[in-house]
């Protein structure tokens, strides 16, 4: 072992660094001040001789004052790091033909291949193994060059955010250089729109790295694939309002393939059914399809949309051919339908409180004059339109969120036809409102049509008018479940809601009707009659029918409750508006009205995470219910009308009235979960739907390509290697951090020569000066 | 032919119509004062009854009379109706309040002046009256294309037994007229007594100047009960396209 192998100057001095300026300036000044006095010297010799004696005084000056040495060394070099990253995303895991071995075993063959050239490195460096995708994770090398290691599932590629990482962990420590081993599918900042170049901040970035990235490439030309590449669609919609979604067909290798002249048929699903589908035609040389579609989402909900195209013959990928996403349809307006058999004050004061709504888009239709009315002028001279019965009960039924049926009797307007019609949209989900009078229910011969089926009260069967109707006035009783309800709730508080109920003015007459349909809800009944069932008469009535609700008010005067009530305060008078507005609400499922309320932790889920489900119960007054049974159904969307359910838990609300239920990851795919409770003494149901991703972005584009590497590998001084190119001899930056075993100071300043110079150069400058007249 | 025959069934199965009470049927409510608050005793219950034939509205026949002071009285009847031919005592304070919330919680004031003189005593004191009552919305000409005019009849001008006033005035309070004023005595034009004649002339335009006042009524009636409704886009084209056909 040499004794030392390395020497360099070094300062003894202990002035720090303002002793050494200090020490320069007052060098630099002398030697100002020798310039000056001798600048009117004529002759050249002297003044240089007398400015080269001044300043070899100076300089041994200086020796004195630093005490330089020399400083020799014994030391030993550490090596240095190599990161070698492995592209460890989805899209690695496909081969471009059948057959062949995917990028990732090729990936590992390289590594096999190199391994000798690899072992070589290690004389100097260090080798650190990385997998990169969406993120950097160390690894080891046996585990990236076993044949059939575990297949890579990282959701994106991001080397530039890859890179970023290994900077950080390097940061303070020596990179001889980088290895990337990918198939070149980015699609992170340096993949985005990448052209012949890379842009001046990637540049920089990479310049920035001060170490060499050697790439190479483990893909292959020539795969066949077709991929739904992008979905542009947004997260919401209102409802009854157009949507356009735009979809990007890719279609890579379709010649080689065959393909061309072959049309593809691109199919947009909700919930598993068809709901438009457009034809691609593959043409030579082109590989991006924009397909477009437009439609109108009729109902409120969370539904599960995907776009997807056949798999076709030696494709290289089938999970890229469809692509889902959640949209939620919500509402910007209610969409209320008010048909009225004549005008009176209780269609007048409901058409008031509807029409100044602004969460509100009323549509009303009156009947003005009836067939058996006096006709003394033309039509002309009228502002009557004909009653469009088709396009309002069949062709814009299902655009209303609810129907108010007021007083109306279907019969000499043509609308018999179409009752069954508002039956099926009561049962696929709509609302339905009938409102008494001498023109409704029975009386409006209701009885045994489609409509009465869905009403939750049963209509009398009688003939004689007058026994359809009681003219006399009564004040509307609330019953126990009225008494809560979010339809009568005026106030929250249980008492005061009863007492604000009582305040109201008396209702002038009722239809009379049997009774209440079983499962329908009785929120308020008349004081003194009774239905043929002996209980009393059902007045005001909720129920369900099918996915919808219907509510039955058998009174023409609660317009009473605003006029009335209003006259004689205006906060009373509000009685009637809140009334309507709540009705509204519990109509149209207005969530907020809910006893139930489930929630996902987040609509989307990845592949292999968890699924948090969240339920919360509540009590008729809208405190949180404890202890309640919950049942929760987890079903997968779009296999038939009744999916089996994956999973099924049923626990018990916490004190805080909730319940959280995990649910282990489940497969791609849309899911509906369900929770299901009996709150104040009715069964109910409330639904979310999430979806759980699978190709993610890394399918949509997967064929691989060098260019990145390329400009990557050329920007920071790397090499490139392709197909059947090993890693032999790429070059590194050698070590540069060393470790000092042992020195030596050997010192300059101290020895007698330096001593001679001041003195001489000091003494001729003083005798010179004297001798050629110098002060 | 599978329709007609549901549309007949419909038809039969239909019961026919035995009201649930009065209140929901349209009564025009005459406000009496102390003076001449009735000069024409049979307008407003022929006007009632030209309602019930010629549109669906349930009308009230027998005419209704209430005093502001009668507070429940006031409450059954959404539809006033105050005539006259002179100045009438102002109203009190406590009248007046009544009244007022009657128009804001949805009431409507028909004014008709039987004298027909603009500026004349009944003139000055509904006038008087309005202020009291809508302070800060003042009484204002009704434009000639607002629903009033489409509510039931396709209308031009405002006439009643005379067509002295070429327009009404009204107060407008949340969007809706709340009150109508008209001085060409309506009233007058619709009078018809108990042997079926007529009671007074109406000038100038004669039967078609009266039929155009009674029109004009039943347009109030119908402007009443379903405000604005004629101005539902629905209904746009079709008036158009009938505005367009008489203007030619």
């Amino acid at each position: 072992m040499k004794t030392f192998d390395e020497w360099h100057l070094v300062s003894l001095a202990p002035w720090g660094r303002l002793g050494v300026a200090l020490a320069i300036i007052a060098a630099v000044a002398v030697m100002a001040f020798a310039w000056r006095a001798l600048r009117r010297e004529e002759r050249w010799t002297r003044r240089w001789f007398l400015l080269a004696l001044r300043f070899g005084a100076v300089a041994a000056a200086l020796i004195l004052f630093f005490e330089p040495a020399v400083r020799m060394e014994n030391v030993t070099r550490v090596p240095n790091h190599v990161a070698v990253l492995l592209d460890a995303s989805e899209s690695m895991r496909l081969s471009e033909r059948p057959g062949e071995p995917a990028r990732a075993e090729r990936a590992a063959r390289l590594l096999r291949a190199s391994k000798s050239e690899l072992d070589k490195l290690r004389a100097e460096h260090r080798l650190d193994f990385f997998t990169f995708g969406d993120r950097l994770a160390p690894t080891t090398e046996e585990s990236l060059d076993a044949p059939g290691g575990a297949p890579p599932r990282a959701e994106a590629t991001r080397l530039r955010e890859a890179l970023g990482s290994l900077r950080a962990r390097y940061e303070g420590r020596d990179l001889a250089g980088v290895v990337v081993i990918s198939d070149g599918v980015d699609n992170g900042r340096l993949g985005q729109g990448l052209g012949a170049t890379l842009d001046a901040e990637s540049l920089d970035f990479l310049k920035a790295l001060d170490a060499p990235v050697h790439t190479a490439w483990v893909g292959q030309p020539g795969l066949h694939d077709v991929a739904i590449a992008r979905v542009l669609a947004d997260d919401f919609a209102f409802v009854r309002t157009a949507v356009q979604l735009e979809a990007v067909v890719r279609v890579v290798g379709g010649g080689p393939a065959g393909w061309e002249g072959k049309h593809l048929p691109v199919t947009l699903r909700r919930d598993g059914v068809a709901v438009r589908t457009a034809d691609v035609l593959v043409e030579p040389g082109r590989t991006d399809y924009r397909v477009i579609f437009n439609f109108t989402p009729e109902r409120v909900g969370k539904y599960l949309y995907e776009i997807s195209t056949p798999v076709l013959a030696g494709e290289a990928i089938a999970e890229n051919n469809a692509r889902a996403f959640l949209l939620k349809v919500i509402r910007d307006k209610i969409r209320v339908l008010q048909v009225s058999g004549r005008p009176s004050w209780d269609e007048r004061f409901l058409r008031g409180l509807l029409k100044h709504d602004p969460n509100v888009d009323l549509i009303s239709f009156f009947i003005l004059r009836t067939p058996t009315d006096l006709e003394t002028v033309s039509s002309d001279e009228l502002s009557l339109i004909p009653f469009p019965t088709e396009e309002l009960f069949q062709e814009q039924l299902r655009s209303f969120d609810v129907v108010f049926v007021q007083n109306f009797n279907y019969g000499p307007y043509g609308i018999g036809a179409y009752l069954g019609e508002i039956k099926r949209y009561v049962e696929e989900g709509g609302g339905l409102a009938m409102i008494g009078g001498d023109l409704a229910f029975s009386s409006g011969g209701y009885a045994h049509t489609p409509v009465a089926d869905v009403l939750p009260v049963e209509l009398l069967d009688e003939t004689l008018p007058e026994r359809l109707v009681d003219p006399q006035p009564f004040r509307l009783s609330l019953t126990p479940e009225g008494r809560a309800h979010p339809v009568t709730a005026l106030r929250v508080d249980v008492k005061q809601n009863q007492s604000r109920w009582a305040e109201l003015p008396e209702l002038e007459g009722t239809n009379l009707v049997a009774r209440a349909r079983p499962g329908a809800t009785v929120l308020g009944v008349h004081p003194t009659r009774k239905g043929a069932d002996g209980k009393p008469l059902p007045v005001l009535t909720v129920g369900e029918a099918g996915k919808g609700r219907v509510l039955a008010f058998t009174s023409d005067s609660s317009w009473r409750w605003g006029f009335v009530a209003g006259a004689e305060s205006a906060e009373r008078g509000r009685t009637y508006q809140r009334f309507w507005e709540s009705s509204i609400r519990w109509l149209i499922r207005d969530p907020s009205l809910s006893f139930l309320r489930i929630e996902t932790d987040q609509p989307e889920y990845q592949r292999g995470q968890k699924v948090g489900i969240d339920v919360r119960a509540l009590a008729p007054d809208y405190r949180p219910a404890p202890n309640v049974e919950v049942a929760v159904t987890v079903t997968r969307l779009g296999e038939g009308a009744r999916p089996e359910p994956i999973t099924s838990k049923s626990a018990r609300t916490d004190e805080d009235g909730e319940l959280h239920v995990d649910l282990e990851p489940p497969a791609p795919g849309g899911y509906r979960v369900t929770a299901r409770a009996t709150l104040a003494g009715r069964a109910t149901e409330e639904q979310d739907v999430f979806l759980v991703r699978g190709a993610g972005r890394e399918l949509e584009e997967p064929e691989a390509r060098d260019d990145l590497l390329k400009l990557v590998a050329q920007a920071t001084s790397g090499t490139f290697r392709g197909p059947g190119e090993t890693l032999a001899g790429l070059a590194f930056h050698p070590p540069r951090v060393v470790k000092v075993n042992k020195h030596r100071d050997v010192e300059l300043w101290s020895r007698w020569w330096v001593l001679a110079i001041a003195a001489v150069c000091l003494g001729a400058n003083w005798a010179l000066r004297r001798r050629w007249g110098y002060a | 032919m599978m329709r007609a025959v549901l549309v007949l069934a419909s038809l039969l199965a239909a019961a026919p119509a035995f009201a649930l009470g009065e209140l929901d049927k349209l009564a025009i409510a005459q406000i009496s004062y102390p003076g001449n608050w009735n000069p024409r005793p049979s307008g407003p219950r022929r006007l009632a009854w030209e309602i019930e034939k010629r549109t669906s509205i349930e009308t009230v026949t027998e005419p209704v009379e209430v005093k502001l002071s009668d507070e429940p009285a006031l409450r059954r009847y959404p539809f006033l109706y105050l005539a006259g031919d002179a100045a009438f005592p102002a109203p009190d304070e406590n009248d007046v309040a009544r009244l007022r919330r009657h128009l804001q919680a949805g009431g409507f004031l028909l004014i008709d002046g039987a004298d027909a003189r603009p500026g004349g005593g009944f003139d000055q004191s509904v006038r008087a009256l309005v202020r009291r009552l809508f302070p800060k919305e003042p009484l204002e000409r009704v434009s000639s294309d607002h629903v009033i005019y489409k509510s039931f009849y396709l209308l031009r001008t405002p006439v009643g037994r005379v067509a002295q006033v070429p327009y009404l005035e009204g107060v407008t309070h949340d969007g809706r007229l709340a009150v109508v004023y008209s001085q060409n005595d309506l009233a007058g034009a619709w009078a018809r007594d108990n042997f079926g004649q007529w009671e007074h002339e109406v000038y100038p335009g004669g039967d078609g100047q009266r039929e155009m006042a009674f029109r004009l009524g039943i347009n109030l009636a119908m402007y009443a009960l379903c405000l604005d409704y004629k101005t539902d886009q629905v209904h746009v084209p079709f008036i158009l396209r009938r505005r367009v056909w008489q203007s030619r």
